[in-house]
């Protein structure tokens, strides 16, 4: 990577039919998934028979009844899809799941304002916007119009369920408060739609398969805009 | 997903890209209720209702519960809040220190030494023709990831850099025992198979695995 990354993570996020009231740091130790020093640091913020959520140290999860949501910030990202696996593949091995996502999303400082103008120019000329794209430019940086989100999508992935896809999203990053002119953030979103009457083991296959894969594409995608970034003064 | 970020969206005063402005949170009015506060007022409210409708339907049938069941009633802010959940949205803070990974490989523990052991390592996604060799030191693994080291358990090795909050940059590695589930999952068949075979060539033992 051009630029190093200001915080970074991966995230599964899985809809089905889902028991959140089970899914606590205690169930998750009792079963083995995690070890008694990570239950001990487990941090619960709240686990109902509607929603749970907790995190182990760099991991976060949150479950409702339709969405489950496991990330992490640290690396190895695999981790993850392990934990899905352990979870669904090994544990609640009849759980329904029509689909699932696999993301990376990544706040990187391209170092200079102007350069990250000329990116979002790059990716949203203002010349198409006529008079009022005109009225984007300004003497003071501060301000200075411009693209605020893009979400670029790929369909008919190869292999896949035909309405699955891969969304990218590109803005400026708000992650530093107040937010700096320079930071950009970029979520890539691997989304995979399974067969109506998938089972888990479908899901377990198809996450296994797909993540490092799937990781390693959007970090390329990301890769290549920082190096569209890096062309610009 | 989408929908996720774009309420993200319409809760900050984005900034386009280029200038900084000041950033408006407009769910700071609630952020002193945390969400078990939220989550305790909606059960509270669940409660009541039930406790409601059950009056209902005993004291006036079923036109008197027709007309008290809020089914169609729009939820409370403090409802739609919890209801909303989980939202998926961008990473609020800078961790203390990030690491990135510039290269990972599967490997797998092929001989435990005095002070460290011995690992076989294949690129992630480049097969099993290039291997390498890894020799570990004991002293810097997780006390649980020792206890259970055996030959034969695979691990994700990852090498890269890490930045810290103050600039200072550094080469790190990181080393992540992989759940025997997961790698012997079907889809992951594979790998277990390359990384048995590599094992066998390595210590001619034909029933690595197999317990």
């Amino acid at each position: 990577m051009r630029y190093a990354p200001l915080n970074q993570s991966a995230a599964i996020v899985v809809v089905g039919s889902l028991n959140p009231a089970i899914l606590s740091p205690a169930w998750l130790a009792l079963n083995h998934v995690i070890d008694q020093d990570e239950l001990k640091v487990a941090d619960t913020a709240v686990v109902h028979r509607e929603i749970s959520e907790f995190s182990i140290d760099t991991l976060r999860f949150q479950v409702t009844p339709q969405r489950m949501l496991i990330e992490t910030t640290e690396v190895p990202f695999v981790r993850v899809s392990d934990l899905m696996v352990e979870i669904f593949g090994r544990l609640l091995n009849h759980t329904p799941i029509q689909k699932f996502g696999i993301n990376y999303q990544i706040h990187f400082s391209v170092d200079s304002a102007t350069r990250r103008i000329a990116l979002g120019r790059a990716l949203a000329p203002i010349e198409p916007w006529g008079e009022w794209g005109k009225t984007f430019e300004s003497a003071d940086l501060s301000g200075e119009g411009g693209l605020r989100t893009l979400i670029m999508e790929q369909r008919a992935i190869e292999g896949r369920n035909p309405a699955s896809y891969r969304r990218v999203h590109i803005e400026p990053s708000l992650m530093m408060v107040p937010p700096r002119p320079t930071d950009v953030y970029m979520l890539v979103n691997d989304h995979f739609e399974l067969e109506e009457q998938a089972n888990t083991s479908l899901f377990v296959d198809t996450l296994s398969r797909n993540f490092d894969a799937s990781m390693e594409y959007g970090q390329k995608i990301v890769s290549s805009m920082m190096d569209l970034a890096s062309r610009f003064e | 997903m989408i929908q996720a970020q774009r309420r993200y969206d319409s809760q900050w005063d984005l900034a386009p890209l280029g200038p900084s402005v000041p950033i408006r949170r407009p769910y700071a009015e609630t952020a002193a209720k945390s969400r078990l506060d939220l989550l305790q007022d909606y059960v509270r409210r669940e409660n009541i209702r039930k406790s409601e409708r059950d009056d209902t339907i005993g004291d006036s049938g079923p036109e008197g519960d027709a007309a008290t069941l809020p089914d169609g009633e729009a939820p409370t802010k403090a409802e739609a809040e919890v209801l909303s959940f989980p939202t998926y949205k961008a990473l609020e803070y800078a961790p203390s220190e990030m690491m990135w990974a510039l290269q990972e490989w599967d490997g797998f523990v092929a001989s435990i030494e005095e002070d460290h052991f011995v690992g076989i390592l294949s690129p992630v996604g480049g097969g099993f023709d290039e291997t390498e060799r890894l020799e570990y030191p004991l002293a810097v693994m997780r006390e649980r990831d020792r206890r259970n080291l055996v030959p034969g358990s695979i691990f994700r090795f990852t090498a890269g850099y890490s930045k810290k909050r103050t600039g200072t940059i550094r080469q790190q590695t990181a080393l992540y025992f992989r759940p025997r589930s997961a790698v012997e999952s079907r889809a992951n068949q594979e790998l277990a198979r390359g990384l048995k075979d590599l094992f066998k060539c390595a210590r001619k033992l034909p029933s690595f695995g197999e317990d």
